[in-house]
């Protein structure tokens, strides 16, 4: 299959170079970037493209990474409004994780993937989804790209279990294992507090043997540190993981907004990754500000960007985590922070980077897979034009995503999917999310304080 | 007459005094009014035989969003205060651009503004001040928004904030021009447009001209409003120039300080100052996107302990220059970065969010006896989002949804004073196009102006 994009106004590749390309055009064969030039060049080429994709002065970039969501979650949104941390793990999404069947599962994941989509994501590193194989169905049906953690959580100190457990999680990551051209790759998701040292060495040493990538909640908030301590006498997450070896350069640490000047120095020797989830913090009031993450990315660290849960924060959408990322200008007083060309790198490169994928993604280079969406610069808030990169995530939105391809494949034109039912999908969801929402008196949880007529 | 029934919405959230919420919600509205509201099952439909019918199934109707801040005037300078601290982007950026502007480019500014605003579900903005404001009044008639508008007046130019030779008068002069447009444009536009007096800032205003806007200010029964306390610096200048005074502090000794001053920003306020605001109920305009691209330190301020003592506080989104959106659903989501700072996720629960832009926004306007919440006798300025979006789905909490998950693209259709702007996402009072292709020619060309055409990415365009 041979697909022509032409006709956009900039092509912002994100090579090397960090090249943008005016009046460009791109060419694909079987998913694969084959080149890349100006419309004017190509469009002459004796290439004779199956489908042709006029961008009409857009602009073509790399699609967005989520490098941290759990789309399982996708039907608790909003559940997490007004608790602090510990009561939203055990008493919001816990106990809708707990209630949650597979068939929700499965529409909650691929509502999530929708809302992904429609905000310009290509690729999601989806962490700990409860029902493995819901989620993985539903994103091969949506046909975008994921590294897929089975979450290897169980109840805490029962060890007895721990062979049946790693046998199921073995299982379940074969199956889904790395084959060639695969959009789905699986990894493990791990949480500090219940992997206790003998599991945690049995994990490291399957994901070892797989090549996988090892996804943990690390130093969210302070509670969950507070009662590491007390279950490993004394110690800190990153420290015991670290001794046991557990801190690689394919461990994806999500939030980390409260890790010690000893954890950062751990994970500096590490190469271990770091997804910032912002919005997650200003949902859930966790301190995200106060984090470490502009610190370590100038010390070299890869810090991505993740939304988390639609149950804490609400949104699933890159655009307003990006936009968002601007709050760091406005805490530490300068303005000089996080220009737009350092937000295009953590949502795309180190995206990437965090899913163990830059040899295939997180740039348009020739050889490269073509992830790729295409922005129409229309519309009020998008006028003027001075820097387009500014506009992009300061003043445009998710809205101005106007095709998603992946793999070379069209999953979304003009803001219609063509892989599946959009309206189908959103009723669906609503139904089963009221419905689940009832079953598990989470309804009030979920309910404003203003009455209701 | 003319009437209007909207109906079958699947929420509608009224902002009244009990912010009731009606599922399978109704409303009419005859000429401008609202004269009914309910549930749809209780709406007698034989009275209103040949009113225009709008079916909002699957849809949540709001009061209109009001912007306390919106500079129209810069609004063809999107992002040009990318990267800059305040003092260098208001001198070396939007004054020089602002210079550089002619009516033409005001009006087509405006223009846009009054776009942005529509199609984000803003139906009323304050204009904190800039010139050819008579370009901007007509501009805002055109559209069919509903906003107040002012004329910068500055008088102050040496040493603390020195303004373009071409914008420099004196007192008088400032005067003379506020109460020309006061007289002209307060009550304009069938009423949608009132005018009030604009200091533009702490330090650009001498202490006779605050003495002379406050008592004409209370002659035409209109507000006054100034920037203050942006950044630190900004005080810190100001104690220069005015003998160790605070900025509210000389207000409060010039008697400008009133339940009809509204403040723009207010991030650096002292103790003492913070009471005189509280005790004289000043407005306070809180401008949380803005205050990123200048690094002002507003998730830092005491606008939540303000408003807990009882003062009104809205939020805004200051301009396309530095806050680079006028989106309100921006501005609002925005304010959720506070629960992160002060680690408390009860703070600021999405219903006072949807306040401050709603009610509390009306309140500073002093506009709130006719619009900030759908009631029975108010004004007709009404927002329906449509919700059968990825966004606005699964949909359990409206008002968290709202705040939280909306896009601006979910506003579906915007009324004003019982008049469609906009409906299905087209703007029907301006040709959206038209507009916008100027003024993009226009920003160009005034950048170039200005000695601003050469900003764009710090990447290589080849």
């Amino acid at each position: 299959m041979k697909l022509l994009i032409k006709n956009a106004a900039y092509l912002i590749t994100m090579n090397k170079q960090r090249e943008i390309i005016s009046d460009a055009a791109l060419l694909v064969e079987d998913g694969i970037i084959t080149a890349i030039g100006r419309t004017e060049q190509l469009g002459r080429s004796s290439f004779q493209p199956d489908e042709t994709i006029d961008a009409d002065q857009g602009i073509v970039m790399p699609g967005l990474i989520n490098a941290h969501i759990h789309t399982n979650q996708q039907l608790a949104r909003g559940l997490g409004d007004g608790v602090y941390y510990p009561t939203y793990t055990k008493e919001r999404v816990g106990k809708y994780e707990e209630i949650l069947c597979p068939e929700e599962a499965y529409v909650a994941s691929l509502c999530a993937g929708l809302e992904a989509v429609k905000s310009g994501t290509t690729c999601l590193i989806d962490t700990a989804a409860v029902h493995y194989k819901q989620a993985e169905r539903a994103i091969s049906d949506l046909g975008i790209r994921a590294v897929l953690h089975k979450s290897a959580d169980k109840p805490l100190l029962e060890e007895k279990n721990d062979p049946e457990a790693i046998a199921e999680i073995a299982d379940t990551v074969r199956s889904y294992g790395r084959r060639k051209g695969s959009l789905i790759r699986p990894g493990i998701a791990v949480q500090t507090i219940t992997a206790h040292n003998e599991y945690l060495l049995q994990l490291n040493d399957l994901r070892k043997q797989l090549g996988l990538s090892l996804s943990v909640d690390m130093a969210v908030y302070y509670t969950t540190l507070n009662r590491h301590k007390e279950l490993y006498m004394g110690q800190l997450p990153m420290e015991r993981w670290a001794e046991l070896g557990a801190l690689s350069s394919s461990t994806i640490l999500n939030h980390l907004n409260c890790p010690t000047m000893e954890d950062q120095e751990l994970l500096l020797s590490s190469g271990a990754k770091v997804v910032h989830c912002l919005t997650a913090g200003f949902g859930l009031g966790l301190g995200a500000l106060y984090g470490p993450h502009l610190k370590l990315m100038k010390k070299g660290v890869v810090v991505a960007v993740g939304t988390a849960s639609s149950a804490a924060g609400g949104s699933g959408d890159l655009f307003k985590a990006a936009f968002s990322l601007g709050a760091h200008r406005d805490f530490q007083e300068d303005a000089t922070l996080l220009p737009p060309e350092k937000i295009l790198e953590m949502l795309i490169i180190n995206g990437a980077r965090c899913a163990g994928w830059d040899d295939e993604i997180g740039s348009l280079e020739q050889g490269k897979a073509a992830d790729l969406i295409i922005i129409k610069p229309d519309g009020p808030e998008w006028i003027p034009i001075h820097n387009p990169l500014s506009n992009l995530f300061f003043s445009g939105s998710s809205r101005n995503v106007k095709a998603v391809i992946v793999g070379g494949r069209i999953i979304m034109a003009d803001r219609v999917l063509k892989t599946i039912n959009e309206k189908e999908v959103l009723e669906e969801a609503q139904a089963r999310g009221i419905a689940l929402l009832e079953r598990s008196g989470l309804d009030q949880a979920a309910a404003t304080s203003w009455p209701i007529y | 007459m003319s009437v209007m029934v909207i109906k079958n919405a699947q929420y509608l959230l009224t902002l009244d005094q009990k912010r009731r919420i009606f599922k399978d919600g109704a409303l009419v509205v005859k000429d401008d009014r609202i004269v009914w509201l309910g549930k749809t099952c209780d709406l007698l439909m034989d009275e209103y035989t040949n009113a225009e019918i709008i079916d909002a199934t699957g849809m949540v109707v709001a009061p209109g969003l009001i912007n306390c801040h919106l500079h129209s005037t810069q609004q063809l300078a999107r992002g040009l205060g990318d990267g800059l601290f305040l003092q260098t982007y208001i001198h070396e950026r939007i004054f020089p651009f602002e210079a550089a502007l002619d009516e033409e480019d005001v009006h087509v500014s405006a223009l846009c503004a009054c776009l942005e605003a529509i199609k984000s579900g803003t139906t009323c903005f304050v204009d904190p001040g800039g010139y050819h404001m008579d370009r901007v009044a007509r501009a805002v008639e055109a559209s069919g928004c509903r906003a107040i508008l002012q004329r910068s007046l500055v008088d102050l130019h040496s040493g603390g904030s020195p303004v373009p030779g071409k914008l420099k008068e004196s007192a008088q002069q400032a005067t003379q021009a506020g109460e020309e447009f006061v007289q002209q444009y307060n009550g304009w536009a069938k009423g949608r447009i009132r005018a009030w007096f604009s200091l533009r800032t702490e330090r650009t205003t001498s202490e006779e001209l605050m003495r002379e806007v406050k008592r004409l200010a209370a002659h035409y029964q209109v507000g006054v409003s100034s920037h203050v306390s942006n950044q630190l610096d900004s005080v810190e200048r100001h104690k220069e120039l005015f003998r160790g005074l605070t900025p509210i502090k000389r207000f409060h000794k010039a008697g400008l300080l009133g339940k009809n001053l509204m403040i723009f920003h207010a991030n650096h306020l002292t103790p003492e100052e913070i009471e005189l605001v509280i005790s004289n109920d000043v407005k306070v305009v809180h401008c949380p996107t803005s205050a990123r691209a200048s690094a002002s330190g507003a998730l830092k301020a005491q606008h939540l302990y303000m408003m807990k003592r009882g003062a009104t506080i809205a939020v805004a989104t200051d301009t396309a220059a530095c806050s680079n959106t006028n989106d309100m659903l921006a501005a609002m989501y925005a304010l959720t970065a506070h629960r992160d700072v002060k680690k408390d996720p009860t703070v600021l629960p999405p219903e006072e969010i949807l306040e401050m832009a709603t009610l509390n926004a009306a309140k500073a306007a002093l506009w709130d006896d006719e619009i900030g919440s759908l009631e029975i006798g108010k004004q007709a300025d009404i927002i329906l989002f449509n919700t059968l979006v990825p966004s606005w789905t699964p949909l359990y909490n409206p008002v968290s949804t709202l705040v939280h998950a909306a896009n601006s693209d979910s506003v579906h259709t915007t009324i004003v004073a019982g008049k469609i702007l906009m409906r299905n996402r087209k703007v029907i009072t301006l040709d959206e196009q038209a507009v916008l292709q100027e003024g993009q020619l226009r920003a160009r060309k005034v950048a170039e102006r200005a000695g601003l055409s050469h900003i764009g990415p710090a990447w290589r365009v080849v």
